[in-house]
């Protein structure tokens, strides 16, 4: 399956959409808002640019976007106001893959802008917002373009289903499961590891071309406390998921083969992971890197349980891989399901997924030339 | 178009131009006008031994476009450049820029090239006519005929060159006018290009597609019209453009202008 091609968070505005099944996402970059605005006051600060090109890296479709992007901009006017000096130019760039709901998004810049209209008392701040459209796992944006990188909860997915986990017949190593489980050979283990590396450092090296010197990013992302990948954490919720389609074949509604070739395009990677990488490419000094917990006790009542909450989360992002694997029938189906076996487990045992919040800053370009965007 | 590039881009050689298509819709075309930009500044490049600058092209519509269906198209355009042009053509950026046009868009000093081409003006001046007959014929109140104005204007080439020179910052290059018919003649390639043979599909039902596309919304929006009306309404409509190009031909004036701004 080219994830490129299939991949995208559930576009519009319905009960099933990412607009409306993305709290928790919020409540996590929420968590860290603090950390976001601080790294990029401390860039404006530090460099003063009558510009400022900010860019979000897998923005997807619903309202979290443009909400950071109100708090960023709230924060360089809460500078410039103290110091009476006048605001910078701010240039926003929306990236996600082509098969994004931008329409969307676009479609609440009019009100977006006279928000921000109604909220200053002296003049409207000057915005341009854009869409780049492509993978970030490759270049998006020419050299020395972008002041400040924003991803959150976006590179914990892969630019791929990593190929080491098919055999020659096109079925998958790993055994009925959909990621790494404790009946996973190490070669599974080895295929995921090595596509993180892959990505992750192709990721950096980009940013580090886009990027000016003294440019910083601040990303948010899944991970896992230690070098287990079993652990009760995220990689849990996908065995549970896993759990769920064999519920659904051992009533009829699957083949086995189907889920015998199905595998997520995910890895939560460890602190040591990020950091080897981080380290490898040379570009950025690790301002900060830190963990955190989105959890039960986070989640605000909405109607719904806690784990009708995190399948519905996981069904607006997973929905496009599955139904192009699936079909679309066995959706409803298999995320109550889903929501079922999540209240179960948290009844005996708390599920603690971690969230990694990661800031560097650009010191040199050590590559020269630029890696083609494909 | 080709003529305002090469003669920009023979004398300048900048590392990074920024182009942009104002109204570029969506659609099989939206990525023509910038495929016919590429493929110029790549043969200038070529023929001046040259290497391609950085290209970042942003393509803009109101936010209610599909963009959707635009960004749809690029992996395929990216892999179709690579193929004609080599891995060392560019690279190019592209982007979508949802605003009006009539206000800033962008950053200052961002563009080189502005390509902007619309058949809105003309289409809006047979539609008002003739939408307008088709309604009167039908259960439409009176009192929303009166007030459905088309928001468009069509200015002749003497009203374009006044505001463009009291403007001051533009030269003009060239301004020419040009005639086309409404359905683009008969020997347009409409039919053919959508699964039709051409004697099934009679000219005035082309028109009444090409009109329908643009104008639906307005008219949906004004009088609240389902899709039952707008059906029968634009079925009407082929059949008086048929009557229509029965006496007379039919040609709308296109106009076209190329600018370059002073220094």
């Amino acid at each position: 399956m080219d994830v490129e091609k299939v991949f995208h968070m559930k576009g519009g505005v319905d009960d099933t959409s990412y607009a409306q099944n993305s709290s928790l996402q919020k409540k996590a970059s929420d968590r860290v808002k603090h950390i976001t605005l601080e790294t990029l006051q401390g860039l404006y600060l530090a460099t003063n640019p009558e510009t400022l090109n900010i860019a979000d890296l897998g923005c997807s479709s619903g309202p979290n976007t443009l909400s950071t992007i109100k708090d960023l901009i709230g924060a360089i006017e809460a500078i410039t106001h103290k110091t009476q000096q006048s605001e910078p130019e701010f240039r926003i760039y929306l990236n996600d893959l082509p098969t994004n709901d931008f329409n969307s998004i676009f479609q609440a810049l009019p009100e977006f802008y006279k928000a921000l209209k109604r909220e200053k008392s002296d003049g409207t701040p000057c915005v341009y917002i854009a869409g780049f459209p492509g993978s970030f796992y490759g270049r998006i944006f020419p050299n020395n373009y972008l002041h400040f990188v924003y991803s959150s909860y976006s590179l914990h997915w892969l630019s791929k289903v990593p190929k080491g986990l098919y055999d020659e017949q096109g079925k998958s190593i790993n055994r009925g499961g959909i990621y790494i489980d404790e009946a996973s050979p190490p070669q599974v283990v080895e295929a995921y590891v090595k596509q993180f590396q892959e990505d992750f450092s192709l990721f950096l090296r980009s940013r580090s071309l886009e990027l000016v010197t003294g440019g910083r990013t601040v990303l948010i992302l899944l991970g896992r406390r230690g070098p287990n990948h079993i652990d009760r954490g995220n990689s849990f919720f996908w065995k549970l998921l896993s759990r769920s389609f064999a519920l659904l074949i051992s009533q009829g509604k699957i083949e086995q083969e189907k889920l015998d070739t199905y595998e997520v395009h995910f890895y939560a990677p460890t602190k040591e992971e990020i950091e080897a990488e981080v380290r490898k490419e040379g570009s950025f000094e690790l301002k900060r890197l830190e963990m955190f917990e989105v959890t039960k006790k986070d989640y605000e009542y909405n109607g719904w349980s806690y784990g009708t909450t995190v399948a519905m989360t996981v069904r607006a992002i997973q929905e496009s891989m599955i139904s192009h694997h699936f079909g679309e029938n066995i959706l409803d189906t298999l995320f109550d399901t889903y929501a079922k076996l999540i209240d179960e487990e948290m009844g005996r045992q708390e599920i603690r997924p971690i969230t990694h919040v990661l800031v560097l800053k650009k010191m040199v370009t050590v590559q020269s030339g630029s890696d083609h965007i494909r | 178009m080709e003529e305002a590039i090469i003669d920009f881009y023979g004398t300048n050689f900048p590392d990074r131009v920024g182009v942009a298509d104002l109204g570029c819709s969506s659609g099989p075309n939206c990525l023509l006008a910038l495929s016919e930009i590429l493929d110029t500044i790549f043969g200038v490049c070529n023929n001046m031994n040259r290497p391609t600058p950085e290209i970042i092209a942003y393509l803009n519509d109101l936010p209610g476009n599909d963009f959707n269906s635009i960004f749809g198209l690029l992996p395929a355009f990216h892999q179709t450049l690579k193929e004609e042009k080599g891995s060392d053509f560019g690279p190019c950026f592209l982007s979508g820029m949802p605003g009006s046009f009539y206000g800033r868009l962008l950053p200052r000093n961002t563009l080189h090239f502005v390509h902007s081409s619309s058949g809105l003006h003309w289409l809006s001046q047979i539609c008002c006519r003739y939408i307008v007959l088709v309604l009167s014929q039908g259960v439409i109140e009176k009192e929303k005929i009166d007030s459905f104005d088309a928001p468009y204007y069509a200015p002749c080439p003497e009203e374009l060159e006044t505001q463009i020179e009291k403007e001051g910052s533009f030269i003009i290059d060239r301004l020419e006018a040009f005639e086309i018919e409404w359905d683009g003649g008969e020997g347009s390639t409409f039919a053919k290009d959508h699964g039709r043979k051409c004697d099934t599909v009679t000219r005035g039902q082309r028109v009444s597609k090409i009109t329908r596309a643009v104008v639906e919304s307005m008219i949906e929006s004004h009088f609240g019209v389902g899709e039952d009306v707008m059906d029968d309404l634009f079925r009407r409509y082929a059949d008086v453009v048929d009557n229509h190009f029965l006496k007379t031909k039919a040609t709308y004036a296109n106009i076209i202008i190329t600018l370059t701004k002073k220094c």
